[in-house]
C-alpha cells in the first residue's frame, strides 16, 4: 500500500471514529448518567477496564508468532511498562488530555447547544503549526498559510448556528481547550520518538497508559477542583452499573486514538490534525441520521436557508484547506560525491540538517544518498540543499525528486 | 548475518514507468519504490540477505519489461533523523 494513502486513512478514519465518539457521549449523557461530571469520571474509568481487559487478549499469539495487537498496529509486540524520557512525555500527554477533557465535560454542562463552539477544537492545527514551526526554526509556506485559513474560515461557517455563541465558552474552547489537545499531541509524538529507540512505541500500548494516566490526573483534578469525593465515588460505581454502553463508547475511542496515534507517526503532527479535523466535516450528516432516528437526542443541525449555504460551504473550505496543506509536502534524493578522506565526518554532519531524513554512505558511482523532506519547494533550497553544498568535502550534488512513491508498511 | 540494503537506480524506456511501477511493488524484497525526475526514472530501496542474493534480484528487475538500465548502490552505513 501507498504510504501516503494509509497515512492519509488513518487520518481519516481517526477523525470519523472521533465523531462517532462525541455521537455516543452525547447518547450516555442524555440517556444514562445526566451528571456530566459523574459521566466524564464513569467513562474513563470504564475505559481503562476495558483497556486492561483488551491488552492481554491483543497480546495472545496466534499466527506466525505474532500477537493479535499486531494487525492493529505492526509495531505492538506485547504489553509494556513505559520508563525514562517515554513514561515523562506520556505523563505530559496524559495532563494535556486531561485539561482538554476537563474544558470538554465543563462545556457540555454549561453549554445547552456544544456544537456551536465545538468545531473550534480543530483550531487546534494553527497551535501546532506553530510549533512545528518553533522546532523547525522555519516559517509557514504560503500554502500553509492560505490551508490555515481555509480550515479556519471554514470551521467558523460550520458551526454558524441560530444559537448565540457564548465568548466564554468560546475563549474556553481556544484557550484551555486547545492548549490541552496541544499538549496531549506534542507529548505523544515526543513520546513515539524516544519510545522508538527502545521499542516502545505502538500505539496500543501508548493508547492504555495515557488513558490510565488521563483517568488518575482527571480525577485528581476533580477532587482539587470540585472538592467533592463523591462524585468521584458515584463515577466509579456508574462505570461498573453501565459497563456495557460505556465500554462501546471506549471501543470506538480507542480506535480513534490508536489510529490517529499511528498516523501521527508517519507524518508532521500539523499534517495528522488537519486531517483528523475533518471529524467536524463527518458530525454534520451524522448528527443528521442520528437526529432523524434518536429525535429525543439529538437535535436536527440547522441545514435550511443560508444556514445550507454557510455551513456547506464551511465544509468545502475545511476540505480545500486540508488538501492544500497536506499536499504541499516535497519528498526528494539528492546524490552526493565527496573527495576521499570526508566520510564518517559528512555522514554525521548531513544528518544534522533539518529536513533531512536519512543518509547513507554507498558504494558505487556515488557516496552518499540523502532522503530529503520539506515542506515545500521553495524551501528545499534554502533549508537543505544550500547547507549541503556549503559542507567541507562536498564535491558534486544530484537532486533527485520524488514525484510518487510506494512503501511496503 | 546482517542484511544487505541499497538503492537500484533504474532507467525506464519512454512510456513504461506506471507499468515498472505497478511491477517493482510486487517484488517482496522492495521496500520503497520512488518515482522520480532527474537522473532517474525510479529508485528502489531493497533489502536481501546477501550479495548473491542481491545479484538475483538485480537479475528480477532487469527481466521487467520496460526497464533499460540500472544503477546499483549498496549501503555501507545509515544514519536516520528521528523528529
Amino acid at each position: 500500500m501507498r504510504r501516503k494513502y494509509l497515512f492519509y486513512t488513518l487520518a481519516f478514519l481517526s477523525g470519523a471514529f472521533t465523531s462517532l465518539m462525541v455521537a455516543m457521549d452525547i447518547w450516555i449523557s442524555a440517556k444514562l448518567i445526566p451528571d456530566i461530571w459523574i459521566f466524564g469520571i464513569s467513562i474513563l474509568w470504564a475505559g481503562v477496564y476495558i483497556h486492561a481487559f483488551l491488552l492481554p487478549i491483543l497480546s495472545l499469539k496466534i499466527y506466525e508468532n505474532r500477537p493479535i495487537g499486531h494487525f492493529i498496529d505492526p509495531l505492538f509486540k506485547g504489553v509494556f511498562v513505559p520508563s525514562g524520557k517515554v513514561l515523562h512525555y506520556l505523563i505530559i500527554a496524559s495532563l494535556g488530555n486531561a485539561i482538554a477533557s476537563l474544558t470538554y465535560f465543563f462545556l457540555i454542562d454549561i453549554m445547552p447547544d456544544p456544537s456551536a463552539v465545538l468545531p473550534f477544537s480543530s483550531v487546534v492545527i494553527i497551535y501546532l503549526i506553530i510549533g512545528d514551526m518553533i522546532i523547525e526554526k522555519e516559517s509557514p509556506s504560503i500554502a500553509e498559510i492560505e490551508g490555515l485559513f481555509m480550515i479556519l474560515i471554514g470551521v467558523i461557517l460550520v458551526s454558524f448556528s441560530r444559537g448565540r455563541i457564548d465568548p466564554i465558552s468560546l475563549l474556553l474552547v481556544l484557550g484551555p481547550m486547545n492548549f490541552g489537545s496541544f499538549l496531549y499531541n506534542y507529548g505523544q509524538r515526543k513520546a513515539k520518538i524516544f519510545g522508538r529507540k527502545i521499542g516502545q512505541c505502538d500505539s496500543i500500548n501508548f493508547r492504555f497508559w495515557s488513558l490510565l494516566f488521563t483517568t488518575l490526573i482527571f480525577s485528581l483534578l476533580l477532587l482539587i477542583f470540585y472538592i467533592s469525593p463523591q462524585i468521584v465515588l458515584l463515577g466509579i460505581y456508574y462505570s461498573v452499573v453501565y459497563f456495557l454502553p460505556l465500554a462501546i463508547d471506549m471501543v470506538i475511542t480507542f480506535f480513534a486514538a490508536v489510529f490517529y496515534i499511528r498516523a501521527l507517526g508517519m507524518g508532521k503532527m500539523s499534517i495528522v490534525n488537519a486531517l483528523s479535523s475533518t471529524s467536524v466535516v463527518i458530525g454534520l450528516p451524522l448528527t443528521l441520521v442520528l437526529s432523524f432516528y434518536f429525535p429525543e437526542v439529538y437535535k436536527i443541525p440547522e441545514m435550511t436557508g443560508l444556514f445550507l449555504y454557510l455551513r456547506s460551504i464551511g465544509v468545502i473550505l475545511v476540505f480545500l484547506g486540508i488538501i492544500g496543506i497536506s499536499l504541499s509536502e516535497v519528498t526528494a534524493y539528492i546524490l552526493i560525491r565527496s573527495r576521499p578522506g570526508y566520510s564518517s565526518k559528512l555522514l554525521e554532519e548531513i544528518i544534522r540538517i533539518r529536513g533531512v531524513e536519512s543518509v547513507a554512505a554507498i558504494v558505487g558511482r556515488y557516496d552518499f544518498i540523502v532522503r530529503v523532506r520539506t515542506r515545500a519547494y521553495s524551501k528545499a533550497y534554502d533549508t537543505v540543499l544550500r547547507k549541503i553544498i556549503q559542507l567541507e568535502g562536498i564535491e558534486d550534488v544530484h537532486w533527485v525528486s520524488v514525484l510518487k512513491e510506494w512503501e511496503r508498511i | 548475518m546482517s542484511k544487505i540494503t541499497a538503492y537500484i537506480m533504474i532507467n525506464v524506456e519512454v512510456g513504461k514507468t506506471a507499468h515498472v511501477f505497478n511491477m517493482l511493488q510486487k517484488l517482496d524484497f522492495a521496500e520503497l519504490v520512488s518515482v522520480t525526475a532527474g537522473e532517474f526514472d525510479i529508485i528502489v530501496r531493497v533489502t536481501v540477505d546477501s550479495l548473491e542474493e542481491l545479484f538475483y534480484k538485480t537479475e528480477e528487475i532487469h527481466g521487467i519489461d520496460g526497464v533499460s538500465r540500472t544503477l546499483t548502490l549498496i549501503v555501507e552505513k545509515e544514519a536516520k533523523r528521528e523528529d
